[in-house]
């Protein structure tokens, strides 16, 4: 009997996709199921007695949290309850480079970094509408970039967040902040002092290329560094 | 097994969700048929260029006030108009095809405006204004002259004084991947175009800052002149530009609350891009530290936009799957535990950018249709999502005038960016034809005073 209700189960579900598959495009639809599902595994997480979206740390030093002084943060237990282990955030440097109290000078002075370390500095690109580094060159990369920032503690680095035409200015300004802000919170995850990496988010406003077909929103959904040595 | 259920449901709402739902809307006309006559330059004191001119604005004035459909000129009436009172009487003035004749003339250089009501056979006469013959200060007259209209006969507030903000994006000269993005202001038709900055560098989204008993125009905007973007204050009478905001990191997307005593913005200070928010005392000063008001793993926040009373904030999330528009209340206590947001966008997949409409009605934004970005209004009173623009090319920021009928929003396409007008009534979109040669983007239309 189970076996016949599975069957039934599985049969309905591939119907209902592929005929909604059909009605409006397979990638929309597909991001409508992901959307449901997320909204249904939380609800049956829910009726099962887990917390959603939970991940309790080990200790306290797991969580970096931020930097209290000059801004009241949210109540620490709702950071730590939420994916605190996959999608740690670390507060920025007290000081915006420039500031009294930097000790180093403002952004313009940043330079991309020269033909020697431009091997090591490559700019890392993301899916669409996305933040996660998925590809596992982009992950040894930042974990060369690492081990070169431990290795130079003289050397300032700034993440510029970049994204495609296709959505709206101002949600790009938002999401170029999230994958800059990605790509430092791997920088800190593999040992770097996060008092030394700064991020600027530029959304749309400055392509790489200029066409206006995916491969032209492929090279311009990225993250480039820019350096400063003191 | 719990799991396989659950994707078997969401698979089920999500085919049941995918039907094409119409809603049926009203479209009975809530336009007045109208004519506007010549203006009458009795005395020829100006030239007939300079009128011309004139009656130009006042057309275009009354033509996108959002309560009148002007009616074509024809030459009979235009004679039976030269007639003063008598031209009223005429038959020509049928009650079922023409609610109002507005007859202006300039007589001593001041202009004058009747406005016969064709049901009750009254006439109502405007103050007569007088011209300078300078068309840049005389067309802000006329702008009065338009509002001061639209109150005495309908009873309804004008928005034809209210100057918009907007940014001007242009290349780099000599370098081809190089740009830079200076404020603007103008008047709402367009006209009067003035720079305001001169940074050299990139500036966007400027919203006004009206301070109580000022009679200077301060605004906030964000700018990359030291290379992160910070929020700064200006005004349009000085180029000065100071740091408004003292926090770490990148601060995008202003907005301020109606009553001046919150600025909400998008932070990464503490590594997300999170929605803050400021308190402002009675002088439009930053007060207390800002508070991280929401964060959420793994989402892009953005696009904060206050209630009228400042209690409410809707803002852009993609914490659900893609970004839709959340509705929190602001916690009144210190605790600052991540508050309850109601989802109010569910029509469409992506939708960016909301507006909260003076009268706290209406929700502008900008909402992915067929492809193409859209303005959608969500109404609160109906729980109702309806699309206002049509037709290609992207649209996004939209912002209201203060008589909650008319929004102003840009287009963004790969070849330009121009500001478009439109309202609730007309639904047509005019181009805001703008000084500054370039993208202009992220307008911002001036509130009523407080």
């Amino acid at each position: 009997m189970k076996r016949i209700v599975m069957l039934f189960v599985i049969c309905t579900s591939c119907f209902f996709l592929s005929t909604s598959c059909k009605k409006s495009g397979s990638p929309s639809t597909w991001d409508k199921v992901k959307t449901a599902g997320r909204h249904m595994n939380r609800g049956i997480d829910h009726m099962c007695g887990k917390p959603y979206d939970s991940c309790q740390l080990a200790s306290d030093d797991e969580f970096l949290g931020p930097v209290n002084e000059e801004y009241i943060p949210l109540s620490d237990e709702d950071l730590k309850m939420q994916y605190q282990l996959s999608d740690a955030a670390y507060p920025q440097p007290k000081f915006s480079p420039g500031e009294n109290g930097s000790g180093i000078p403002n952004l313009q002075n940043f330079q991309a970094p020269s033909a020697q370390l431009s091997s090591v500095f490559q700019t890392i690109h993301f899916e669409t509408d996305d933040h996660i580094i998925r590809n596992r060159h982009d992950v040894a990369l930042i974990q060369r970039m690492a081990n070169f920032l431990k290795k130079h503690s003289n050397v300032y680095v700034c993440i510029d967040g970049h994204c495609d035409e296709r959505a709206t200015a101002a949600y790009n300004m938002a999401l170029g902040t999230r994958r800059s802000n990605q790509v430092r919170v791997l920088l800190i995850k593999n040992g770097v002092d996060f008092n030394r990496i700064y991020t600027v988010s530029y959304g749309k406003e400055k392509p790489i290329a200029l066409g206006h077909g995916d491969e032209a929103w492929k090279e311009n959904r990225r993250a480039e560094f820019k350096i400063y040595e003191k | 097994m719990g799991r396989i259920f659950g994707i078997w449901l969401a698979v089920i709402s999500v085919a049941w969700a995918d039907e094409e739902m119409e809603v049926a809307l009203s479209t009975e006309s809530v336009l007045f048929p109208t004519y506007v006559a010549a203006i009458e330059n009795k005395d020829q004191s100006f030239s007939s260029l300079y009128v011309e001119s004139l009656e130009k604005i006042l057309q275009f004035d009354l033509k996108y006030a959002g309560y009148f459909f002007l009616l074509p000129k024809e030459e009979a009436k235009e004679k039976v108009l030269l007639q003063d009172k008598e031209g009223f009487r005429s038959v020509l003035w049928n009650k079922k095809l023409c609610m109002f004749v507005m007859k202006p003339a300039i007589v001593q250089k001041k202009l004058s405006l009747q406005v016969f009501l064709v049901e009750s056979k009254g006439i109502k006469k405007f103050s007569e204004i007088s011209l300078s013959g300078v068309l840049s200060k005389d067309r802000k007259k006329i702008h009065q002259l338009t509002d001061t209209l639209i109150e005495g006969v309908l009873q309804k507030k004008g928005f034809a004084l209210a100057k918009v903000l907007y940014t001007v994006r242009t290349p780099v000269q000599g370098q081809s991947k190089k740009w830079i993005s200076e404020l603007w202001v103008c008047d709402y038709d367009g006209a009067n175009g003035v720079a305001l900055t001169r940074e050299n560098s990139y500036c966007v989204h400027p919203i006004f800052f009206p301070r109580k008993n000022s009679s200077i125009h301060e605004i906030l905007y964000v700018s990359y002149k030291t290379g992160q973007p910070k929020i700064y204050l200006s005004s349009l009478e000085k180029a000065e530009a100071t740091t408004f905001v003292s926090l770490r990191g990148n601060q995008l997307i202003p907005s301020l609350s109606p009553n001046g005593n919150r600025l909400a913005f998008i932070s990464d200070a503490a590594g997300r891009p999170d929605l803050f928010v400021q308190k402002l005392d009675s002088d439009g000063k930053c007060c207390e530290k800002p508070i991280q008001l929401f964060s959420f793993p793994r989402a892009t926040e953005a696009s904060p936009s206050f209630s009228p009373d400042g209690e409410k904030l809707s803002f852009v999330s993609d914490k659900d799957g893609s970004p839709r528009i959340y509705i929190m209340k602001i916690p009144e206590s210190n605790s600052f535990k991540t508050p309850y947001v109601q989802v109010v966008t569910r029509r469409n997949k992506i939708n960016v950018t909301p507006a909260w409409s003076p009268d706290g009605t209406k929700l502008a934004y900008s909402a992915k249709t067929s492809d193409i970005y859209q303005i959608w209004i969500y109404d609160f009173v109906t729980d109702e999502e309806w699309q206002l623009t049509k037709g290609p090319g992207n649209k996004e920021n939209p912002s209201w005038a203060p008589d909650s009928m008319h929004v102003i929003y840009n287009t963004e396409d790969a070849g330009s960016a121009e500001l478009y007008m439109t309202n609730l009534h007309q639904m047509e979109s005019v181009k805001i034809m703008t000084a500054g040669g370039g993208r202009k983007r992220f307008p911002c239309w001036e509130p009523a005073r407080r």
